[in-house]
């Protein structure tokens, strides 16, 4: 068995192309510059669907510097920012 | 001797009670999940219905006769994610359901209500709201969509495996809620409360496998996603097209509302003239009538007149509301917004603010940060509201050519289109002025739910609502007013030999005049200024206050339903130009600076915001009258 961090596959959600699929690994412990603003953004992320071994899909990013992201995260799609997707590691899918 | 009564075997769990006892029901659920089209169809409640997350803002509670005889109080919780909250409208469902709030009573009874499309999401606030041992239904809602995709869904093994019993409900369906209802009179109440409850965060992967646990046996193809969303978001959330597209809903809707509306407007005031003139026939001649045709049936009938494009406004909003469009927008719009320091989430209080800034204000409460929360309150009143719409309604139809340009755009609707844009990009550079300096990290995590038809019921809801709001300002409010502000008018009376009409001495005249030293150098004459005070009341009123004004101003008979081509006769274009300007602006609403100082709980952001605002109005229609001056010599 593969450890996250060890498989080629392993890279963070905002990293992912559009299209891709993939599972959710973990939510990557925040920053003191993030947990300032929003010191209950893990769990949050967590809440709407962003459980380690979910299926993720990229769908759609946007224009202006690659965000928002579009993600299918288990049965509902969800808009992130940049930062918001670099905390959620995801084994992408073969 | 005496033989035992028999006990009643007909008696229910919940007719045990005395009949005086009214149970509390709570409703709460995921946002999206249909909770509010639900509680509609419960309680008949006249509200809208919204496919975005957080519209459920405001306490909504109802109440409903059951065919056993007892009232039921169905109160409409905020969607949530979890029972642990984190924004301040998530905090709300949480306070009331552990019975931690300081004003509302604990609920004798909750309706957890879930989208059986998305069980998956939803079976986990099933699960925590279990832990707080309240009676409980399960309302597996949206069941026909679920049965559409061939999502099989085991209701009775799904009751066994939780523990609660579990119905299926379809909320915009009359009858959809018939099998809830019967739950509800099948559970064990009791009529003391529980004690109130301190909940502890769960581990949400931990539930999330309870679920699928669940899941696996209760349900049959459960990953079935909607056929069409995708396909749509390939257009409306592609970068060009996406953004090509937005413009165009934005434009058309913009054209619809002058286009469509003329004859509707048409009717209303052939109607409104033909009374006032009927009025001034019958009547003989002294104050009464001037009273009754001048300043009521004037006046009110110059704000009557808007209410077609009101409605089409409406029209559009609510169905692309209802569609699941918004957050799209939103999605497009956030980078932009990001860049003068806004959440892509303040589209949407921003968006309501279009119809009127109140309800705009009261639905920041979803934004969590709060400084993005006081931005957007703060830009809030800059987006043009529907009571802006008579006075632009007005000047431009009296000032601005009837023509087409470049074939197909109605020049009238290209003003308009710019009068908005105008008040949006102000917004912006207002925000921008607010942004913070250091960087700044907040979330997003905006749902992208699901496309719908629009519920046709519910539209008409959303509609009837808006028309009964106006009608009733015209009716109460802005009548009143009018009454008022006749009398101003009125008295005192002219002197012999009057150079002027008779307005121009009475008290109102006198105000107006006063306020010109101030408004003249941007153009404003004393008609104006006298219809800019009861414009504090309600921005419409500035109407029908002209048209009251204008009425008086003549001689003879001239009724208030000529006053658009008397403003075209009496002010220059370089002075509507003014007007508009300073409509874009509006600091005058009374309204909204009560409801900021609720919402912010101080006066100081009120002051603030009603000093910004005037100074804007005030220099942007300087800036205006000057140019147009110089352009017009």
């Amino acid at each position: 068995m593969t450890t996250i961090a060890a498989s080629d596959n392993a890279l963070s959600l905002d990293q992912m192309k559009v299209g891709e699929t993939g599972f959710v690994g973990k939510i990557n412990q925040i920053t003191s510059a993030i947990t300032h603003f929003d010191p209950h953004l893990t769990r949050r992320l967590m809440e709407i669907g962003f459980i380690p071994g979910e299926p993720v899909q990229v769908l759609h990013k946007g224009f202006f510097g690659g965000e928002p992201i579009a993600v299918r995260i288990g049965h509902s799609t969800f808009a992130l920012r940049r930062f918001e997707a670099a905390l959620i590691s995801v084994i992408r899918a073969k | 001797m005496t033989s035992p009564a028999s006990p009643d075997l007909s008696l229910t769990a919940s007719s045990v009670f005395s009949s005086a006892f009214s149970p509390l029901v709570a409703l709460v659920g995921n946002p999206n999940c249909g909770k509010t089209a639900l509680f509609n169809r419960l309680t008949g409640a006249r509200q809208k219905v919204a496919n975005f997350a957080g519209v459920t803002v405001e306490r909504k509670i109802g109440k409903y006769l059951s065919s056993a005889g007892r009232t039921w109080q169905i109160l409409d919780l905020p969607g949530t994610y979890s029972i642990n909250a984190s924004t301040p409208d998530e905090q709300i469902t949480q306070a009331v359901i552990t019975g931690q709030h300081q004003s509302e009573a604990m609920p004798d009874a909750l309706v957890c209500v879930v989208d059986a499309t998305n069980l998956r999401r939803g079976l986990r606030i099933a699960l925590e709201l279990k832990q707080l041992n309240l009676p409980m239904v399960l309302a597996v809602n949206m069941i026909d969509v679920a049965k559409r995709r061939h999502i099989q869904i085991d209701l009775e093994a799904l009751a066994a495996m939780l523990g609660m019993p579990v119905v299926e409900t379809v909320a915009v369906r009359a009858q959809g809620e018939a099998q809830l209802l019967a739950a509800l009179e099948q559970l064990p109440l009791r009529e003391e409360k529980n004690p109130p409850v301190q909940i502890l965060p769960n581990s949400v992967p931990e539930l999330q496998d309870q679920v699928n646990r669940i899941l696996q046996q209760c349900v049959i193809n459960p990953a079935s996603s909607s056929p069409w969303t995708e396909k749509i978001d390939r257009i409306v959330l592609h970068p060009v097209f996406g953004t090509a597209l937005f413009l165009l809903l934005m434009f058309l809707v913009f054209q619809a509302v002058f286009s469509w509306a003329t004859w509707p407007m048409d009717m209303i005031k052939n109607g409104v003239d033909g009374l006032g003139n009927l009025v001034q026939s019958v009547m003989p001649e002294g104050m009464l009538r001037d009273l009754l045709s001048k300043g009521i049936i004037g006046g009110s009938g110059a704000v009557l007149v808007f209410l077609p494009q009101i409605v089409i406004l409406f029209f559009f909003i609510l169905t692309l509301e209802d569609s699941g469009y918004l957050p799209r927008a939103a999605f497009l719009l956030d980078r932009l917004m990001g860049s003068v320091g806004l959440s892509g989430r303040a589209f949407i209080p921003l968006l309501s603010s279009f119809a009127c800034a109140i309800p705009g204000i009261m639905s920041t409460r979803t934004i969590q940060n709060p400084r993005d929360r006081l931005t957007t309150i703060m830009i809030a009143p800059l987006m043009t509201c529907s009571a802006r719409l008579p006075v632009y309604a007005l000047i431009i139809a009296a000032f601005i050519p009837e023509k087409t340009i470049l074939g197909f755009l109605s020049l009238q609707g290209l003003v308009l289109f710019i009068l908005y844009i105008a008040g949006i990009l102000s917004a912006m550079l207002v925000a921008w002025f607010l942004k913070p300096r250091k960087a700044t990290h907040h979330a997003l995590m905006l749902e992208l739910p699901d496309y719908r038809w629009p519920n046709a019921h519910n539209l008409m809801l959303g509609l009837w609502e808006r028309i009964r709001i106006f009608v009733t300002r015209v009716g109460t409010i802005i009548l009143a007013l009018m009454v008022l502000l006749w009398f101003l008018s009125s008295f005192p009376g002219a002197p012999d030999h009057a150079d002027h009409p008779a307005i121009y001495y009475s008290i109102a005249g006198i105000l107006g005049r006063a306020l010109e030293v101030i408004f003249a150098p941007i153009g404003f004459n004393w008609q104006i200024c006298i219809a800019l005070v009861p414009g504090m009341a309600a921005r419409e009123v500035a109407v029908a206050a002209l048209g009251t004004v204008y009425a008086l101003s003549q001689t003879g008979d001239n009724l208030a339903g000529t006053l658009q081509p008397l403003i075209a006769q009496s002010w220059s274009l370089p002075t509507a130009l003014s007007l508009l300007a300073w409509y874009v602006f509006a600091p005058q609403c009374i309204a909204t600076l009560s409801v900021v100082r609720r919402e912010t709980n101080s006066y100081r952001y009120p002051i603030i915001m009603a000093g910004y605002l005037f100074g804007l109005a005030y220099f942007a229609s300087l800036l205006t009258y000057r140019i147009a001056l110089f352009f017009a010599a």
